[in-house]
């Protein structure tokens, strides 16, 4: 961020000697809509994408070949940010700047805001949104539902467009604003919003989605009347007592806990609830499956 | 064969979706799954594999260019062999997670390959772009997918292939603990996807949120999308008392003549 802030004014930018019309515009938005990482690699990532994107632009505001060429060359250098919302912002301003001729800045906002745009893209769109919509989806689904299906492909299908169409042509008409805007914190608010409400439903899609009881009794001996007499109580109902849902709790928690703690690979975390799940349920000591009769006393 | 190549194709279409349009997020396990399942003529059998690999998979997306299993992929494979399994859905459901789970991670290793080869298109696209010539820029920015998109049509190709005659074998060979216990594997699981995704968001700083939704579904059981609107509702209070009224607002120039 400090990069774009303390960027010399050197570059006033005049008046545009060619102004792009709405139709360059569309044009580089959907470029960018259809491929933006399809050529995504390790060593320039999305540069590609990027640059085929800022083509019709460049085309229309540099007819002299050579600064045509150039700003080609200009915009394939590393570039990598997050797809939805991140990179349609960037791209939008970056064309503004490219009308103005203001070359050095249209290099600065890519790197100035590629950085902060990837953390806050990524945790709205992934961490955020995905996971909600996601985990309702998925939740009809496994009850056999094809409305989750449908649910997530239209909760993808149009706030996603709506969204990336969005930015694009704000940043645009925001142009060289738009660095110092997104400075102003706004982004860093939204994206705390946005953490608040994702713990919130975490803390109820746990102990919905994760599904382990006990099945595992013990027996107690309680006097009924001055004689002895061995009960079954079954381990579930105790715990229930205690904290409803305690189990999926403790199993979330306890992997958390081993991948912060001890930098566990999910990978591996796949494996112990693996290992785990089968031996437990093959011995039938946990199901998946609710107890019938809740703790209803 | 037919169907082996159709599926190799959806699975090519997933990574394009990922990559490209995200129109339907085809690269996210339910979706991939599901749409697998109405190739094979078992949607209902597709569902149930891909909603619970989207459980395991929530909090893992590529983030910076990481590898990640392909869970995707995994779904398709795994949905396309439990098809030709025999039993009810819960019996086709442990076959596809037990086939779908190590593929997904079986073809994470191929990934890297897809990441790696088209460094070879970026450097001929400085060539282009110094020539200025916009037509083999456009070439190669579509031909770079190759490498991405075989990475999944081959492997897809061949396991849809070669697997379906193996599939009965497997289950045969299977004892049915072991169909219970991959059940239970599946309800398990999404604590996976749950732990990956708190640990990507600040729970130290904000860990009583979670008490808030835990109370929601526990002991009120309210739905999860009743939870996620509460959750909006919580967050906007939250963000009014932290950082006051936003400028503009009534309240801010009540606040400014004071």
């Amino acid at each position: 961020m400090s990069d774009t802030d303390t960027k010399p004014a050197s570059e006033t930018p005049a008046e545009p000697e060619i102004a792009l019309t709405k139709r360059d515009l569309n044009k580089s938005f959907w470029r960018m809509f259809f491929s933006l990482q399809i050529s995504w690699n390790y060593e320039r990532m999305q540069a590609l994408g990027f640059a085929w994107a800022m083509q019709p632009i460049l085309k229309r505001v540099y007819p002299d070949k050579d600064e045509y060429a150039e700003g080609l060359q200009r915009h394939l250098t590393f570039f990598n940010t997050s797809p939805i919302i991140g990179a349609p912002l960037i791209i939008g301003s970056a064309a503004a700047m490219e009308e103005a001729h203001a070359k050095s800045s249209a290099e600065g906002v890519k790197v100035g805001l590629m950085g902060p745009m990837a953390g806050v893209g990524d945790s709205l769109t992934f961490a955020l949104y995905n996971s909600i919509i996601f985990t309702i989806a998925a939740n009809w689904a496994i009850e056999g539902k094809m409305l989750g299906f449908w649910f997530a492909c239209v909760m993808v299908l149009v706030p996603y467009f709506l969204v990336r169409r969005w930015q694009f042509f704000f940043a645009y008409r925001q142009g060289k604003n738009l660095a110092s805007q997104m400075a102003g914190g706004a982004l860093e608010r939204l994206s705390e919003a946005a953490t608040i409400l994702g713990l919130i439903v975490l803390g109820g899609f746990i102990p919905s989605i994760v599904k382990v009881w006990t099945t595992l009794t013990y027996h107690q001996n309680v006097s009924v009347q001055g004689k002895t007499v061995e009960q079954k109580v079954p381990v579930q109902t105790q715990l229930d007592q205690v904290v409803p849902y305690l189990m999926p709790v403790v199993l979330t928690a306890l992997i958390y806990y081993l991948m912060k703690k001890f930098n566990l690979h999910p990978l591996w975390a796949i494996v112990i609830v693996f290992a785990l799940g089968l031996i437990l349920g093959w011995q039938g000591w946990f199901t998946n499956v609710a107890p019938v009769p809740a703790s209803g006393s | 064969m037919f169907q082996a190549l159709i599926l190799a194709l959806w699975a090519t279409f997933c990574i394009y979706d990922t990559l490209g349009p995200t129109l339907i997020y085809a690269g996210r396990p339910l979706i991939a799954g599901t749409v697998a399942g109405m190739i094979v003529g078992d949607p209902t059998l597709g569902l149930a594999i891909g909603g619970t690999l989207e459980l395991t998979a929530l909090g893992v997306y590529t983030y910076g260019g990481a590898t990640i299993p392909d869970y995707p992929t995994g779904a398709i494979v795994g949905t396309a062999l439990a098809a030709a399994a025999s039993g009810d859905l819960s019996a086709k459901l442990a076959i596809g997670l037990t086939i779908g789970i190590p593929a997904a991670v079986l073809l994470s290793a191929l990934d890297p390959i897809g990441r790696f080869l088209p460094t070879f298109w970026i450097h001929a696209a400085d060539r282009a772009a110094g020539e200025g010539d916009s037509r083999r820029l456009t070439l190669l920015h579509w031909t770079a997918f190759i490498p991405w998109g075989l990475v999944r049509f081959i492997p897809t190709f061949v396991a849809v292939q070669a697997g379906r005659g193996a599939v009965q074998n497997i289950q045969d060979a299977i004892p049915d603990g072991f169909t219970t216990g991959m059940t239970l594997v599946g309800g398990m699981l999404p604590a996976v996807g749950f732990a990956m995704l708190l640990r990507i968001m600040p729970v130290r700083r904000y860990w009583y949120m979670l008490t808030i939704g835990f109370v929601l579904f526990a002991y009120l059981q309210v739905p999860l999308q009743g939870i996620a609107i509460f959750g909006v509702g919580i967050a906007a209070i939250f963000m009014a008392l932290r950082y006051g009224p936003r400028p503009g607002q009534p309240g801010s120039q009540e606040a400014a003549h004071v």
